[in-house]
């Protein structure tokens, strides 16, 4: 991942986009306290430092979701990945990250990659984490013990793989949306949301 | 916006986290309006939520005080002075720490725990708010404080909280069981650490200990130190460490062991022993706290004096750490600084800064015990409702309350209109459809065809003509007059003995009007008043008002306001959500009543000063000569009386009785008395009244009025007697103010639509269909709330002159009037105009009637009563000028005893009052009768009345030839130009004719009894007399 090279091609953007999802979502672990704090470690990237989990099982089910999401970003039939925060005891989802992924088919025909430099793009999804750091501004305080889950929409025509199950799309029945930055590779463009339980007043 | 470019990203440092989170569309609006924009928007609501603070009339006044509080931190991201929020939390928890009702509600405790967040000393704050009660059973608290605790790095007490929580049985259980395991296990892994790291850094802690440095300490080096920043860990940063960090305690314990000497005094030892148990469970705070300073509040004091803190060898600072005493300290409990009031600050100067005055310090905590401490010698009441004026968080001024209670009530008047109008579509849908029933039932009988006229007309109420119907729809009888009753049981005592055998109502009126007038009477003799007045009025019948000490009318007047007072325009500050608790016994009822504090201003500077209103006090001597006491008020029933006494009594009256101050006092030098009523009889001038009077109930003849001495007829101006300017000028000697049902207005006059409803003084009316308008004024009919039919009149001049014709029928008449003159009439003047109501269930004009009724008999029937009417008014010497078959009103009867008629006037804009109006004296002064003038049925100095008999030949000939009348002069008698030989009593009718057209000089009362008996005789004789109808006429 050299930044020397000018152009991007469908099998760097499917990794730039998975290694973004890959951070995106230990980041966001840490940043809503899913997993106690001493459980992450520092790592310096994109220019910046982030947290990585050092959980052995979470670690694995991350880089199994990441390698199978770069699978489908390959094959451009990925739509939407989610991370949704329920309540560990009552079920209720509170938080419900989106990120929509938009693909160019065409880009599978056309071999030729993209002018795109690396830096650009990675200075975009520097500034989509740290928006996503920033949240904390407006996000309510998870009281209580709270679980993950990771949904990913993809094409219809798609085969379940293994170990991964149908889900519903576990919406927030009322909630408050807001927009987050977005960033693109030119053959993927990922735009990101955060939907969280409206406060009841005002 | 560019996508995802967020103001919020912008500014995330500013804004402070909640714990409930934002709003994202608040934190917008709050953050896009920094700039001013929407400044006044947020301002407008803030003012709201002020306001609702004040006004809120339910039972739940901590819900308005938490939506304001969550409003506000919404609303304020970065939180700061303007937000204001630690100083309404601090009213907040303030104004509802008696209220044990909200002690265990968890709003409540929340707004305690926020507050408590915000100051510098939480633990005292949780610890008070143990003592009090206050969130005992709430898991919140316990869960707050123990995070406090924990901050300071006491686990210990931390845990103790956490236990008393469970012994008192908080709520939410599980919560605090949740939160209690969650710090357990946060305490467990601390120690665990401790043990197997023997206080050294964690090898993977992701980040070595950051010390921090503490504010506004020098970082340069100076001379010859090394530049070594100090460290000094401060405030609960140095502990807490978010979500499960290692709890690393604070390398300054706070303990109170830091004090070098230990005094002993042997007076605490038993108190201290005493305090000793109260670690875990504290006393009720007696005394606030030492005072600290709360944040930037710091005292200014000399930087130049202040020493580096040195090392010592030991390595360890020498200053002492703040010690927490834990002892709870004693301070005096006097001596409190008065608290600043917060103020509205324009925001653009906000940021000015001024020297801070200098006022002891003192924590919220402290402010919150001074009520206590206060409650002991309360010597101040303030007499103002000063609690809603600094309820909030903004100063609010009388005229704003008053302003938001009088949009709240302009509001909800909206909506009653609205709902009433709702109400009243219905309710008329459904008596249409009632009608109809009705109407089918009855075709076959003969009153079919006046339904099938009516109800092609626009009248709302359309078949209450027919037979029978107007008994099952009667309503029930008014009281007629409004009258306060308060004074009515003293009032009717006081009349004399000759009106007992008057209505009583009349006599009540009486007193009731004289009430704002009172006459002192020094020498307090009532037998003197007795003497004087049955000399003076013989058999007359009046109320007398002697004896009156000067200051129960005053106190009395509350009850005679709406009448008397001319205070009607301003409005009253009495309403409960104001008032209610401050009523000063000793000058009246409520100081924050403006009238009430007007009459007492009047009771505290002047002897006696008069109730306020201009003409109607002319009465009112200064202090007191014996002889005002003879004045007497007659209730204006006395038509009847022999005038010659009359005439006597006003010379009385107007002898040297007069004291000259009340002759200087008078705006009008004719005045001798002013009562409530003698406006139009007594202020007139005498010679003319005399006049009037001695020609009692006969018409004037003509050839008397050249007698008239010249001078009177000489100062009035001659015009036009029914114009309005000439009006304007004769009532305004009356006073208007003290005729019941007359209210005055400082609104413009409003428009009145068809269908519409208005509030007309005190009556909520719908409006219906026109009936006649002119350029002066309109006829309406209408409904009242409660289903009663008037009549509204509106005059676009300010001449309430209907009103006035109205009222004087009705006192010159007495009970009689409410035959024909309907039992109730109301007005309210306004600034442009005047609106009169008349009560009575009117149906249509007699014009429209015309057209319909096929019945001879109907036409005598109304005959003998138009004749009856007329000959009414003509006894109180009021000529109508204008009657015209339109001019006339069907009525539907109220009664079935036959006590009111079914013909009503509709309006008396051409009446003329021959008493208040002498300068009238002969037909030749009338407009109306100047056609008849030039025609020669009328000589132009033919009696006045004459104008009227000629009017009823009109409406009598259109009642039974449905056509105008036209007349020829035969014999030197006036004629119709149709004889009657083919009708029916032809004859008799031939002779009505003859007698009503030719007048000559027979006063027209006589003539029009005379025409009554002959009319009568067709009645009795008919042999088409149908009982039915005439039962129902």
């Amino acid at each position: 991942m050299s930044s020397t090279l000018k152009g991007i091609t469908l099998k760097g953007s499917a990794e730039l986009v998975a290694e973004f999802f890959s951070f995106g979502i230990n980041s966001i672990l840490y940043q809503r306290g899913i997993y106690p704090p001493e459980t992450f470690t520092r790592v310096t990237q994109y220019d910046m430092s982030l947290y990585l989990t050092v959980d052995p099982e979470l670690k694995t089910y991350l880089s199994n979701v990441v390698t199978q999401l770069k699978g489908w970003l390959f094959d451009c039939t990925v739509q939407k990945l989610v991370l949704v925060i329920t309540c560990l005891e009552t079920s209720e989802v509170l938080e419900r990250w989106q990120f929509d992924i938009e693909c160019d088919k065409t880009v599978q025909g056309s071999s030729g990659p993209r002018e795109k430099s690396i830096k650009a793009i990675q200075e975009e999804i520097r500034s989509v984490i740290r928006q996503i750091t920033a949240t904390v501004t407006f996000l309510p305080l998870l009281e209580t013990a709270c679980s993950f889950d990771l949904l990913i929409y993809t094409d219809k025509d798609q085969v379940v793989p293994e170990k991964w199950e149908e889900s519903g799309p576990k919406m927030i029945a009322d909630s408050e949306e807001v927009r987050l930055r977005s960033f693109t590779t030119t053959i993927h463009k990922v735009s990101s949301m955060v939907a969280y339980k409206r406060t009841d007043c005002v | 916006m560019a996508e995802g470019e967020a103001e919020w990203e912008l500014c995330k440092e500013n804004i402070q986290p909640l714990r409930r989170g934002r709003a994202i569309s608040a934190l917008h609006q709050a953050l896009s309006q920094q700039d001013g924009a929407g400044y006044a928007a947020i301002q407008q609501q803030k003012q709201a939520f002020e306001s609702e603070l004040r006004l809120y009339s339910g039972d739940d006044p901590l819900d308005v005080w938490d939506r304001y509080i969550k409003w506000t931190q919404q609303t304020y991201p970065q939180g700061g002075k303007e937000s204001n929020l630690s100083v309404l939390l601090e009213r907040a928890v303030k104004r509802f720490v008696d209220e044990t009702q909200y002690h265990n509600d968890s709003r409540y405790v929340n707004l305690w725990i926020k507050f408590a967040e915000n100051s510098t000393e939480p633990l005292d704050m949780y610890n008070y708010m143990h003592g009090q009660g206050i969130g005992v059973q709430q898991a919140a608290l316990y869960i707050a404080w123990s995070e406090e605790l924990e901050k300071h790095g006491d686990s210990k007490k931390a845990d103790s909280v956490y236990q008393e929580g469970f012994k008192c049985g908080a709520e939410p259980a599980d919560k605090l069981h949740q939160y209690h395991k969650a710090f357990q296990a946060r305490v467990s892994r601390q120690v665990m650490k401790d043990m197997l790291g023997g206080g050294e850094q964690e090898p993977d802690s992701p980040e070595p200990a950051q010390p921090q440095r503490s504010s506004l300490v020098d970082l340069k080096s100076r001379g010859k130190k090394t530049a070594i920043a100090p460290i000094v860990r401060v405030g609960a940063a140095v502990s807490h460490r978010s979500r499960g960090l290692n709890l690393q305690l604070p390398t300054t314990t706070h303990n109170g062991h830091n004090s070098r000497f230990l005094v002993f005094d042997e007076n605490q030892v038993s108190a201290a022993a005493a305090a000793e148990p109260s670690e875990a469970r504290p006393e009720r705070w007696m005394a606030p706290p030492s005072s600290r300073a709360k944040e930037n509040e710091m005292m200014p004091e000399k930087w130049t004096n202040v020493k580096m803190p040195q090392k010592s060898r030991a390595g360890y600072s020498v200053v002492a750490p703040p010690s927490k005493p834990n002892f709870q300290p004693y301070v005096e409990e006097c001596d409190q600084p008065p608290v600043v009031t917060p103020c509205k600050i324009n925001p653009m100067v906000n940021t000015v800064l001024s020297v801070r005055k200098p006022s002891k310090e003192e924590t919220p905590l402290e402010r919150l015990q001074e009520p206590q401490q206060v409650e002991g010698d309360k010597k101040e009441q303030s007499m103002y409702c000063k609690e809603l004026l600094f309820s909030g968080v903004a100063e609010f001024c009388f005229e704003e309350l008053r302003a938001e209670r009088y949009y709240k009530r302009a509001a909800q008047e909206l909506e009653a209109k609205e709902r009433k109008l709702k109400g009243v579509k219905e309710d008329l849908k459904r008596q249409i459809e009632e009608k109809q029933k009705l109407l089918q039932d009855r075709s076959p009988q003969p009153g079919a065809g006046q339904q099938g006229r009516l109800e092609a007309g626009e009248s709302s109420q359309p078949v209450d003509c027919l037979p029978g119907c107007a008994v099952s729809r009667r309503q029930g009888s008014d009281p007629g007059f409004k009258i306060h009753d308060e004074c009515e049981a003293s009032s009717s005592a006081r009349v004399n003995q000759p009106v007992e055998n008057e209505d009583s109502r009349l006599a009540d009126k009486g007193c009731a009007l004289v009430l704002p007038f009172t006459i002192f009477d020094e020498s307090t003799t009532g037998e003197k008043t007795q003497e004087v007045t049955s000399k003076a009025v013989g058999c007359r019948p009046s109320v007398c008002r002697p004896l009156t000490a000067i200051l129960k009318p005053l106190a009395e007047a509350p009850a005679t306001r709406l009448e008397s007072d001319g205070m009607e325009g301003i409005e009253s500050l009495t309403d409960d959500a104001i008032v209610s608790s401050y009523k000063n016994k000793t000058l009246c009822r409520s100081p924050d009543n403006t009238c009430d504090f007007a009459r007492a201003a009047h009771l505290a500077s002047t002897p006696f000063g008069g109730s306020g209103s201009g003409l109607g006090t002319s009465a009112s001597s200064a202090d007191g000569l014996p002889d005002l006491s003879t004045f007497s008020v007659e209730p204006m029933v006395s038509a009847p009386t022999p005038a010659v006494q009359q005439a006597d009594y006003e010379v009385v009256l107007r002898g040297e009785r007069l004291s000259p101050i009340e002759e200087a006092s008078l705006e009008d030098g004719h005045y001798s008395v002013s009562s409530a009523f003698s406006g139009s009889s007594l202020g007139s001038m005498s010679g003319t009244k005399a006049m009037h009077s001695s020609s009692g109930m006969e018409a004037c003849p003509p050839q008397l009025f050249p007698s008239i001495p010249e001078e009177t007829a000489q100062d009035v101006e001659k015009d036009n007697p029914c114009s309005m300017n000439s009006r304007r000028r004769m009532l305004s000697k009356v006073d208007l103010d003290s005729f019941p049902n007359f209210y005055r207005d400082v609104r413009s006059l409003p428009e009145v639509m068809e269908s519409d409803a208005l509030f007309i003084g005190e009556e909520f009316i719908m409006i219906f269909s026109q009936i006649i308008s002119g350029e002066n004024g309109v006829v309406h009919f209408g409904q009242t709330k409660s289903r009663e039919s008037v009549i509204v009149k509106v005059d676009f001049e300010t001449v309430p002159w209907d009103f006035y014709v109205a009222t004087q029928l009705r006192s010159r008449l007495g009970p009689k009037s409410q035959k024909y003159f309907g039992y109730r009439s109301s007005c309210v003047f306004y600034m442009d105009g005047c609106i009169t109501l008349s009560w009575g269930r009117c149906l249509s004009t007699l014009q429209d009637f015309l057209e319909i009724s096929p019945f001879l008999q109907v036409a005598v029937s109304l005959t003998k009563q138009l004749l009856e009417m007329m000959e009414q008014m003509h006894t109180c010497h009021l000529v109508h000028g204008n009657i015209r078959p339109d001019a006339v009103l069907l009525r539907c009867r109220e009664s079935g005893d036959g006590a009111d008629s079914v013909l009503q006037m509709l309006d008396f804009s051409s009446c003329v009052d021959l008493d208040l109006q002498p300068e009238v004296m002969s037909a030749g002064d009338l407009p109306s009768a100047q056609a008849f003038i030039k025609q020669g049925l009328l000589s132009a100095s033919s009696s006045p009345y004459q104008v009227d008999l000629i009017g009823i030949a009109e409406t009598v000939y259109m009642l039974m030839k449905k056509r105008t009348m036209n007349v020829v002069r035969e014999d030197s008698e006036w004629k119709p130009t149709d004889d009657f030989a083919g009708t029916l009593h032809g004859h008799v009718w031939q002779e009505f004719f003859r007698k009503i057209l030719n007048p000559g000089s027979q006063s027209s009362v006589f003539i029009l009894s005379d025409l009554q008996h002959l009319v009568e005789r067709i009645l009795l004789s008919g042999p088409e007399n149908n009982p039915k109808i005439t039962e129902y006429f």
